[in-house]
């Protein structure tokens, strides 16, 4: 392990030394744009350029010892860059006087008319901004590389059962066999939730960590920043604890002290020998089942692990593939050896196999269908974005049309021309995608940081190198598209005199109206694929839980992690704690349970009938059950079906009772009510004493489940596992959340060392459930809306220079006699045409997405009708909108002074 | 070689790289021109032998920020420096001509047309 030269300096001695963390803005867009402006500079000088600016660049942006820095000022200044590059390369002779001409003539062309620089830039800027921001989160979350080494070599393994949906956590000797004979494999590494109670100086501080096997950073290929990792000695019982942890706990918790390696840090009580820090690069590789959040503390078993029940299934497991070695054979091997597993020992293993996913798959490959819709969705909005440039662009050529003449005839050959056009268009393509990147820089923060709750690896997402260069490759594409036709169309040869001649003008006409007509058929798609979207969320909310959430406020409180607690201890002080938060002011009714509804974790254990034959092994059938105290049924507004719930008699040492839900008592017991029968659970003898109603457990997207309710003492495995509860407190508003103050005080109150890890209502939970389609919706909605923005200026500019173009020609109109509604309604019909023929071509793809979108529509079909009508009434609206101007401008129009103009 | 033309940006440029001024930021400080004048600038005065860039000596990694060039006048550069001033006093002149037509020296009235 060298650590050597990390411990010098001061402060944080394993801080990255570009200090990335702490440049301002500015300063980092204009690094990438010296960056990005650096290719223009001949590669042997481009080193030293790129230097020579960076240094003026941080030395008046930066924040230094006496000073703030002035980094907007420094940001601006760079702006230079692109001069000085452009001089080096005239000066290194690779760059012709021709090229610079062509950029003069470009830069004077677009300066004279700077509201169409203005509008082309901006709306490029948008196209490219978005691409460039949703391109970083979509290369952050799925293309870039997991920092362990040979990523790809790592695969997880997790369980299945035959014949059922679903994978499970493995057991820990079934998966040492695995990792002992499988040869495809070279190392697997087991992890086991922990959550474990830091002394500190002010007390006891709930923190998360893992019991992982010795050889786990091994095998994900980590080497600590300080120390090292686990030995292979280092588990199973009678070992000293050893403790890896993460560095943020080593600067938050220990104050980076490289002195603390071989200290003490007490967990639990007990005292744990710091061994090793992780880099701060380290990733978690996401192995939890819960959204705890990142484990900070890691230690190996110190138990015997090989006592572990071969059927406990309780672990996730990481196995890394040998070099070489593909992931179907790794496979093909995995199923031999669980065949063997299960002819051995065919009570624990009946059916039992495991399925290796790789560790991209499992722990993004959920997220990929959602982001690459949006990445899709983003790249419709550049794709209008173009046509509305070009659009422009051929607009603004017509009214060039005299300017090309004179200078065709003049001598300059088309080449030339159209070399000069698609240089302005270049220019413009340069500059937007500069002001887009500027903008990704905003962006990308803002999407990644409102997904990181639900979003594998959004927390680490930034602008990286490779979304630069896809920026570059884009503004070029972007330059060429929307440059070049409108260019060959400018420049085209004409005869003499052929100037104004009316096919040619109707041509562009007609180019132009094709154009509107794509950019609507985008919008409508986008349009109806986020209408989808917005209305599968709405859906979604308004599915009857069975459950009342708004009013409840969930507390997290684990009884016997902080202190040791004998067993008898725990009913009364599970009295204690629900009495103090029921005697609150506003509460209406407290209940717990072990899983909170909606927590975001299912499982699924066995239940059988007393009353019926044993079932043969591995056909049993199994219920979510659920450890309880007080009455959780009320406070979540469950009404009782048959016979009772809880009272404060079912407690430990008394009869053992259980209520079940609606579906249990369905699949069950198909023969009549189960009140009084007997059921086996955990290994005990329970008897059914109530029947409530379902609740979607898990959230709306998963159907009702069976699920069983044992008082929480009378279950065997709550003391086992050492969890806690979930304290549900039913308010008498619909704001519980301004209990919580008063409800932690009383939990207090009642035990000064009670551990209180999170307070909040109990519809945070739906909404996190809910989040990643309300993200969806959200972002698709908002390109949605820049489309329909992009397509108002689009038909609005169209028609807008038909009016000019026709001027003589409405005049004569209403010279000869037309009303002056009539124009109006001409003007107005013509782009009504357009955006109807937009609309029905963009409904067939709307077709098309919908089938994409499939995947994750939950709440609504794919040709939900209200959002297939509503979309191109929206637009036919906009339509209106759009051509109410030039309309009533053509309507106002003097046909005295249009037949004498031109 | 290039002759290099004594335009006032040139001038003004050679003027305060000779005072002292030896960064790119600094020069664009001292002669108010922007970036995109002075950096080209720079390149041609350097190729032409009238100022020397050089690098900072620093080890970047140990100073946590990349090394800055500076500039230097040649020899050369300061054989040009009175035909600099002069350029620059014609400027000052011309500005100082126009002065009365813009409304007064005494600057009482607000900027017209020259």
């Amino acid at each position: 392990m060298s650590h050597g030269d990390a411990d010098c300096g001061e402060g944080d001695p394993l801080r990255r030394p570009d200090g990335s963390g702490r440049v301002p803005v500015p300063v980092r867009v204009a690094r990438s744009w010296i960056r990005v402006v650096s290719l223009l500079v001949p590669g042997r000088h481009r080193a030293d350029w790129a230097s020579e600016w960076r240094g003026e660049l941080d030395g008046r942006g930066l924040p230094t010892g006496d000073g703030a820095g002035a980094p907007w000022d420094a940001a601006w200044r760079t702006w230079g860059a692109l001069p000085d590059a452009l001089t080096i390369r005239r000066e290194d002779g690779m760059m012709t006087d021709q090229w610079i001409q062509d950029l003069r003539f470009a830069l004077r062309g677009l300066a004279r008319q700077p509201g169409f620089a203005v509008v082309a830039t901006l709306t490029l800027a948008l196209g490219i901004g978005a691409t460039t921001a949703l391109f970083s989160v979509v290369d952050g979350v799925l293309l870039r590389p997991f920092p362990y080494r040979d990523a790809d070599q790592l695969v997880r393994v997790v369980g299945v059962r035959r014949g059922v949906a679903g994978t499970t956590p493995v057991s820990y000797p079934n998966a040492m066999d695995l990792g002992r004979t499988a040869e495809t494999l070279t190392g697997l590494a087991t992890f086991d939730e922990w959550y474990p109670a830091l002394t500190t100086a002010d007390g006891m501080v709930p923190v998360y960590g893992a019991t992982v096997n010795a050889s786990f950073f091994d095998v994900l290929g980590v080497e600590p920043a300080l120390g090292r990792s686990f030995r292979a000695d280092e588990e199973g019982s009678g070992r000293e604890p050893r403790l890896v942890v993460t560095h943020r706990f080593w600067r938050d918790r220990l104050r980076a002290d490289p002195g603390a390696l071989g200290s003490s840090v007490v967990l639990n009580g007990l005292p744990y020998t710091l061994v090793g820090v992780l880099p701060d690069t380290f990733e978690d590789p996401r192995l939890q089942g819960r959204r705890w959040g990142e484990p900070q503390v890691w230690r190996t078993p110190w138990f015997e692990v090989a006592d572990e029940f071969r059927s406990g299934r309780s672990y996730a497991a990481l196995a890394r593939l040998r070099s070489g070695t593909s992931l179907e054979a790794a496979q093909a091997e995995a199923d031999v050896v669980f065949a063997g597993l299960e002819s051995a020992f065919p009570e624990e293993n009946r059916d039992r196999q495991v399925r290796l996913v790789s560790l991209g798959d499992a722990v993004v490959g959920g997220a990929r269908p959602g982001l690459l819709v949006l990445l899709g969705g983003v790249g419709m909005v550049l794709l209008i974005a173009c046509v509305n440039v070009a659009n422009l662009l051929l607009v603004r050529g017509t009214s060039r049309s005299t300017e090309m003449d004179v200078r065709q005839a003049l001598g300059a050959s088309r080449g030339r021309l159209l070399g000069q056009l698609v240089t302005e268009s270049l220019v413009l393509a340069l500059v937007g995608g500069g002001l887009g990147v500027a903008l990704a820089f905003g962006a990308t923060g803002a999407l990644a940081g409102s997904a990181a709750a639900w979003l594998p690896r959004a927390g680490d997402v930034e602008v990286s190198g490779r979304a630069l260069i896809f920026a570059s490759l884009v503004t070029a594409a972007t330059g060429v598209l929307f440059g070049l036709f409108p260019a060959l169309r400018t420049a085209r040869v004409r005869g003499p005199g052929a100037a104004r001649g009316a096919s040619e003008g109707r041509m562009d006409g007609r180019v132009r109206r094709s154009l509107v007509v794509a950019e609507v058929a985008l919008s409508t798609t986008l349009l109806i694929g986020a209408g989808l979207l917005v209305r599968n969320v709405w859906t979604l909310y308004r599915v009857d839980l069975g459950m009342e959430v708004d009013q409840v406020l969930a507390v997290d409180v684990h009884p016997s992690v902080f202190r040791p607690m004998e067993e008898d201890e725990l009913d009364p002080w599970f009295d204690g704690i629900l009495a103090a938060t029921a005697g609150v002011s506003g509460v209406e009714r407290v209940g717990g349970v072990d899983i909170v509804p909606l927590g975001g974790s299912y499982s699924c254990d066995g239940v059988q009938r007393n009353d019926l034959p044993p079932p043969p092994p591995g056909e049993g059938r199994c219920a979510e059950i659920r450890a309880v105290v007080g009455d959780p049924f009320g406070a979540l507004g469950l009404d009782v079906g048959a016979g009772r719930t809880f009272t404060e008699g079912d407690r430990m040492g008394t009869e053992r009772v259980a209520v079940v839900n609606t579906a249990m008592a369905r699949d069950f017991w198909p023969d009549g009510p189960p009140v009084g029968a007997s059921v086996t659970v955990h290994g005990e003898t329970f008897r059914v004493v109530g029947v409530v109603a379902d609740m979607l457990n898990n959230g709306p997207l998963q159907g009702g489940d069976p699920m069983l309710f044992v008082p929480a003492t009378q279950d065997p495995w709550l003391a086992i596992t050492g969890r806690g509860v979930t304290l549900l407190i039913r308010s008498r508003t619909d704001a519980p959340a301004r209990l919580a103050d008063a409800v932690r005080a009383a939990i207090l109150a009642a035990d000064r060392s009670a551990p209180i890890s999170d307070i909040r209502p109990l519809s945070d939970l739906l909404d996190e459930v809910v989040a990643a389609p309300r993200y969806r919706a959200e972002v698709l909605g908002a390109m949605a809306l820049a489309a329909l923005g992009l397509a108002i200026v689009g038909i609005a500019g169209v028609m807008a220079h038909s009016v000019a173009r026709r001027r003589r020609e409405i005049g004569i109109r209403i010279a000869v006699g037309a009303g002056r509604r009539r124009i109006l309604w001409m003007v107005v019909g013509e782009g009504l045409t357009l955006t109807l023929l937009g609309t029905a071509v963009g409904l067939l793809g709307a077709v098309a997405l919908s089938r994409a979108l499939e995947t994750v529509l939950f709440g609504v079909g794919r040709f939900d009708p209200l959002v297939f009508v509503s979309v191109p009434l929206v637009l036919v609206a906009a339509a209106f909108v759009a051509c109410a101007t030039p309309a009533l401008h053509a309507g106002r129009i003097e046909p005295t002074q249009a037949l004498r103009a031109d | 070689m290039r002759p290099t033309r004594m335009t006032h940006a040139v001038a003004g440029i050679l003027l305060v790289i000779a005072d002292g001024h030896r960064y790119g930021f600094d020069v664009m400080d001292a002669t108010g021109l922007a970036s995109g004048t002075v950096y080209p600038a720079l390149r041609r005065l350097e190729r032409a032998g009238l100022v020397t860039g050089q690098w900072e000596q620093v080890d970047p990694s140990a100073e946590g920020r990349p090394r800055r060039r500076h500039y230097a006048i040649t020899p050369e550069g300061r054989r040009l420096l009175p035909q600099a001033r002069a350029r620059m006093a014609d400027l000052q002149r011309l500005l100082g001509s126009a002065g009365p037509s813009l409304g007064g020296a005494s600057g009482g009235g607000g900027p017209g047309e020259p």
